[in-house]
């Protein structure tokens, strides 16, 4: 099983989102990373075959993805997607089962069974329209599984789930990893620290780092720094460095931080996760969204 | 016969033993790569034809309606009111709300935000797209022949007019309404496109009344040519959009949220 993106293109008018990638990904669970406007969300949709590439190509074991039998394989969770309004969750599942080209019987068995999986069962029969943004997530989940794809690509999944059903759901991805192509993005650090095992940091359309945790947390490894200090000193550390955490004490400020060298005389260094690699490749653009 | 019997119980009893006993001192290994065997397994496809008669059910029950209400409605005329030639506008002017209803359908995607999910289906949103076009197509067609039978057989107007220009008057406000609303849906995107498109079917129908009402003879032989040309151009018109609409459906269009 192979997923291979060559010199993947993507230009928006006078903006590139996705600058000449290549990739080649096998079983396992690939996580993508990066801030908002990375470029994750069109490359993502290129893969699937939402949008057409400026130039460069996606294959999937050999099949190019125009192709149907590429789209056979695809399980997508597009990051914001909606539903015709007089849709029940399981009538929503036997849609898009159809188009999925699933004959009618199965489509029933798999709905069920999916909607169970995701704990939408008793809500089956109700409208699509009364349910929460976690609801509607975790019912975009199931469609995605609906055909058993061997590639399966989510845009944001963990999006509007409380933190008992996101464990639930990294849970079930790691499973489903075992034996498939996952790849899923998110901004959000930690669960692409706990389910993917592979990272591929995106920034700027372009793939900055690409490999397991302990490989591209290396990078920052002996940079990340702890200290407590008085509010004027946590002032020009906060203006002058990547901050990661804040924490007010009784007269002290508490600061977890990303320098070169020790910023402080108090700083003590600390082992690196991968949030703090976060902040250090992309500190520009929070500061920038802020 | 029972001395049989009995030594035939006990062999059989014998083996269920030994079969226990085996199960008892054995411990079955647990399976191994059970959930990666299963999922190699393919799952059942639908056919084709399966999945186009499918698509028959997905296209909302308003459609199906509406066009039985406007054939019954001729239908009453017919029977109940001296047939006369303002039947032909009557039915001419309701026609392009059968052609929203069918626009509306194809547009749904877009109405609801589902192009996405649709376009990375097996069948994706153009086969789609195609498939409920072509079961509207032929929904209206059957619906016009429908009408014009019942307008040739039960008035004059076959022998007057003819069965091709009795067609003629009762599809030309149709296929304005389809271009016009094909190209609002070509140049706008967002939820509130059908709204125009109500907007354009409304302009049409009331424009068709107009010129019918007001434009002494237009349903003569005097104005045969001008309908003829604008019939031709409007059918130009309706394939340009939709294949238009058609290779808008082949990729997600641009907008700044793509760039996200």
């Amino acid at each position: 099983m192979e997923l291979v993106i060559d010199r993947l293109t993507k230009q928006f008018k006078n903006k590139i989102a996705v600058d000449r990638i290549s990739l080649t990904l096998h079983e396992g669970v690939y996580g993508l990373l990066g801030p908002n406007g990375s470029g994750k969300t069109t490359l993502m949709r290129m893969i699937c075959g939402v949008l057409k590439p400026t130039s460069g190509e996606v294959k999937f074991n050999g099949i190019d993805v125009s192709r149907e039998e590429f789209r056979d394989a695809l399980g997508y969770l597009p990051q914001d997607f909606g539903y015709y309004p007089e849709f029940t969750a399981y009538d929503f599942l036997l849609y898009l089962a159809s188009l999925k080209g699933i004959n009618k019987s199965r489509a029933k068995e798999k709905a069920t069974e999916l909607l169970e999986l995701v704990s939408l069962s008793d809500v089956a029969k109700k409208k699509i329209r009364t349910f929460s943004g976690g609801m509607k997530q975790r019912l975009g989940i199931a469609q995605a599984l609906l055909n058993n794809p061997k590639l399966l690509v989510l845009d944001e999944p963990t999006a509007g789930l409380d933190p008992k059903e996101r464990v639930r759901f990294r849970n079930l991805i790691s499973r489903l990893g075992k034996d498939r192509i996952v790849l899923l993005s998110t901004h959000i650090v930690s669960d692409v620290e706990y389910i993917a095992s592979v990272i591929l940091m995106m920034k700027n359309g372009q793939i900055i780092h690409k490999g397991r945790l302990e490989e591209i947390i290396d990078v920052i490894e002996g940079k990340v720094f702890e200290c407590s200090v008085d509010s004027r000193t946590a002032e020009h550390l906060i203006a002058n460095y990547p901050i990661i955490n804040i924490r007010e004490e009784s007269d002290k400020t508490f600061l977890r931080l990303v320098a070169d060298k020790t910023p402080c005389e108090t700083a003590v260094a600390v082992p690196a996760v991968l949030e703090d690699l976060y902040m250090y490749y992309f500190n520009k653009e929070v500061k920038k969204c802020e | 016969m029972l001395m049989r019997n009995k030594h035939y119980n006990s062999k059989k009893e014998k083996r269920f033993n030994l079969e226990k006993e085996l199960k008892h001192a054995f411990d079955t290994p647990p399976p191994a790569r059970k959930e990666q065997f299963i999922n190699r397994l393919d799952y059942p496809r639908a056919s084709r034809f399966e999945f186009i008669s499918s698509q028959i059910g997905y296209i909302r029950k308003r459609v199906w309606i509406c066009s039985l209400v406007l054939f019954m409605i001729t239908l009453i005329c017919l029977y109940s009111t001296k047939a006369s030639v303002s039947l032909i506008w009557v039915v001419s002017s309701a026609f392009p709300f059968i052609s929203l209803l069918s626009i509306s359908e194809i547009a749904k995607s877009t109405t609801y935000n589902m192009e996405e999910l649709e376009m990375s289906c097996k069948y994706n949103l153009l086969e789609v797209s195609l498939i409920r076009l072509g079961i509207l197509g032929l929904a209206n067609l059957a619906l016009l022949i429908g009408i014009m039978l019942l307008l040739t057989c039960k008035t004059d107007f076959g022998l007057d007019f003819g069965f091709i220009r009795l067609g003629l008057y009762l599809l030309t406000p149709y296929l304005l309404n389809c271009y016009g609303t094909l190209f609002v849906i070509n140049r706008l995107q967002s939820r509130e496109t059908m709204y125009f498109c109500g907007a354009v079917t409304t302009f049409v129908s009331a424009l068709n009344i107009l010129l019918a009402t007001q434009v002494d003879e237009i349903y003569t032989e005097k104005y045969r040519i001008c309908w003829d040309i604008a019939f031709i151009i409007l059918v130009i018109f309706c394939v340009k959009e939709l294949v238009k609409l058609f290779k808008k459906m082949e990729e997600l269009q641009w907008n700044s949220s793509l760039t996200a």
